[in-house]
């Protein structure tokens, strides 16, 4: 089985002296869904920017469908990995299907614009979200929980097959953070791979067949969630008392006072 | 729902029908452009003059008329016309690399750059041909100054790149004040400064044609690319993850839109607010979307600076400098523009 994405002892600092992370290493196959935990400054970032190639590695390997991405030009990781930052600054008023249509960049030759095709395909994510009739309205104008759809629509767009995303769920409401979590869900079932961080251990366990705990420069467990998130390790991550209770299907995480 | 929908759409055919618009308006001011001036030419002989030319027919018109129409008139109205797009269109293109509405053409030190290459040039009593091209020369060193020195810091920005522009360009202007510090107050120092405040009045076919060809590369060139120019308007990082080699973007964006300003620059000296504020009133009309925009931005400069150079030389016997009517024509234009389309500015 050959895997899509695996980091191979990556390790990162961005001043040479103090690594952010050090011989992380791990591999994801089609399907998977991973789910980074961390604390603030654990360098979940940092790790999610290296896997895309934004940052380079110190040393270490992160592989592409068996490719090192260091070789591999910006369009060619962009077809096979897209990628949903955590804060997005717009500067001028494009509207929800330009914005869309800019995840047809890396199929579009530097020189052209997007065909009738890239249109449609633009179209078709939009309507796989049940936002089309947002098209022509100005995506800074829409709400946050709409704005994250839209992101959703472009990767989609970009038809990908790795989808890396920093805090999906984190400037949303209650009711949309549920909703994200289970637009993944249904990604994941479409074969594509996910790679995402999270501050909401309980959201792990909804979405998530892996969970990574990022802390101290490594990665300190990894495994299923019912394995991961437990007692010991959520006071080793987060230095807080937590009770993992079964309700109904499945487990949750719930903060002690 | 439908409703909506028509909303959408005649918001659309708006925008389009604007657009055609200003086309038509570009083309009626062009003819009325070769009426106005001191020796009188009729309708008739313009249509005349024109259409022999292009069919290269004899036009049968006394001689003095057609030196007039095409060695006098005509590349005065093309000068004006393709340096206003063509600077328009260089603002359009570095608001979006930016991600700045607030920036202009001249941001990387062009102009600076190019105001001192004349002044030397002038100092040192060269040819008109010597001052153009020293002032296109030193135009493109300054940004080439600033860009190797934003590339020289580790983790380079765009706002380090802007930051060294400034850099860059406040030393080219102390270096252009020490000139005329030391140029000769009664002639070197005159025209320096008219120089420096813009004009179109001594513009011939040589000019055009030797500063048409780079204007007109570096156009088409960012033409080319002005779908990519949405993308990387998103943001260096966002643009990478969609897979824009975005180094090489900046590069081809940065060295279009200097090659093409500095050329502008060095026909006509500093003209400002046209790069700044023609491409905001591009957006009013048809959006932020550069597909559109920039052919729209070059139409709209193209026309600005056309009427502008019209009014410069005609309201007063003596030429008035085009930098001074730019902004005094423009500015107050430009504020009832703002109002009147509040809803649209964002």
């Amino acid at each position: 089985m050959s895997y899509l994405l695996e980091m191979l002892d990556g390790t990162f600092s961005y001043n040479k002296q103090e690594n952010i992370f050090e011989k992380i290493s791990f591999k994801l196959k089609k399907g998977d869904v991973l789910c980074i935990l961390g604390a603030n400054g654990a360098g979940k970032t940092t790790l999610l920017k290296c896997l895309n190639g934004l940052i380079r590695l110190d040393s270490g390997k992160v592989m592409l469908k068996g490719i090192d991405i260091q070789g591999l030009k910006p369009s060619t990781i962009a077809k096979s990995m897209g990628y949903i930052p955590q804060i997005h600054n717009s500067t001028f008023p494009f509207t929800v299907l330009d914005v869309v249509l800019m995840g047809r960049a890396p199929h579009i030759d530097t020189f052209s614009s997007p065909s009738t095709r890239d249109i449609k395909i633009a179209k078709k994510s939009l309507k796989d979200l049940k936002i089309y009739h947002m098209k022509d309205k100005a995506y800074a104008e829409i709400s946050g929980g709409e704005q994250q759809l839209v992101f959703i629509a472009r990767v989609l767009a970009q038809e990908p097959e790795v989808l890396i995303l920093d805090e999906p769920t984190s400037h949303l409401d209650f009711g949309n953070q549920i909703r994200t979590l289970s637009i993944i869900d249904q990604l994941a079932k479409k074969e594509l791979s996910i790679i995402m961080s999270s501050h909401f251990p309980d959201h792990a366990f909804l979405s998530a067949q892996k969970v990574a705990l990022m802390k101290g420069k490594s990665l300190i467990d990894m495994g299923s969630p019912e394995e991961v998130i437990n007692e010991e390790n959520m006071k080793e991550v987060y230095g807080i008392d937590v009770k993992i209770i079964d309700i109904e299907d499945r487990k949750a995480c719930i903060a002690l006072k | 729902m439908m409703i909506k929908i028509n909303i959408q759409n005649r918001i659309r055919t708006r925008q389009i029908s604007a657009a055609a618009l200003i086309s038509i308006l570009l083309i009626i001011l062009f003819f009325l452009s070769f009426l106005i001036g001191r020796y009188p030419v009729s309708p008739y002989h313009v249509i005349v003059a024109l259409i022999s030319k292009i069919f290269f027919m004899e036009s049968g018109l006394p001689a003095t008329v057609n030196t007039i129409i095409f060695d006098i008139r005509l590349p005065r109205i093309m000068a004006a016309m393709m340096v206003g797009g063509s600077l328009s269109l260089a603002g359009a293109c570095f608001q979006g690399l930016f991600q700045n509405p607030l920036v202009s053409p001249d941001k990387l030190g062009v102009s600076a750059g190019a105001g001192f290459g004349a002044a030397i040039a002038i100092l040192l009593s060269a040819s008109v041909f010597m001052i153009q091209f020293s002032a296109f020369f030193w135009g493109l060193t300054a940004v080439g100054l600033t860009y190797f020195l934003g590339r020289a810091f580790k983790g380079t920005s765009i706002l380090t790149l802007v930051l060294c522009g400034i850099a860059i360009a406040s030393m080219f202007s102390a270096l252009l004040s020490l000139i005329k510090y030391v140029a000769d107050p009664y002639g070197q120092l005159q025209t320096i400064v008219f120089w420096l405040m813009g004009s179109l009045a001594a513009v011939n076919n040589q000019d055009l044609f030797i500063m048409g060809i780079p204007i007109i590369i570096g156009s088409i060139i960012l033409l080319m690319i002005r779908w990519r120019i949405n993308v990387i308007s998103m943001g260096e990082e966002e643009a990478q993850t969609l897979g824009v080699n975005t180094k090489r973007l900046q590069g081809i964006i940065i060295l279009c839109c200097t090659i093409v300003t500095a050329s502008a620059v060095s026909i006509c000296g500093i003209i400002g607010w046209i790069g700044l504020v023609i491409p905001h009133v591009g957006r009013m009309i048809v959006g932020p979307d550069h597909k559109v925009l920039l052919p729209v931005s070059i139409i709209l400069g193209a026309f600005f600076l056309l009427l502008i150079d019209n009014v410069a030389r005609t309201i007063t016997t003596t030429e008035i400098p085009l930098g001074i009517l730019t902004a005094i024509i423009g500015a107050p234009f430009f504020l009832y523009l703002l109002r009147k389309s509040k809803e649209v500015w964002a």
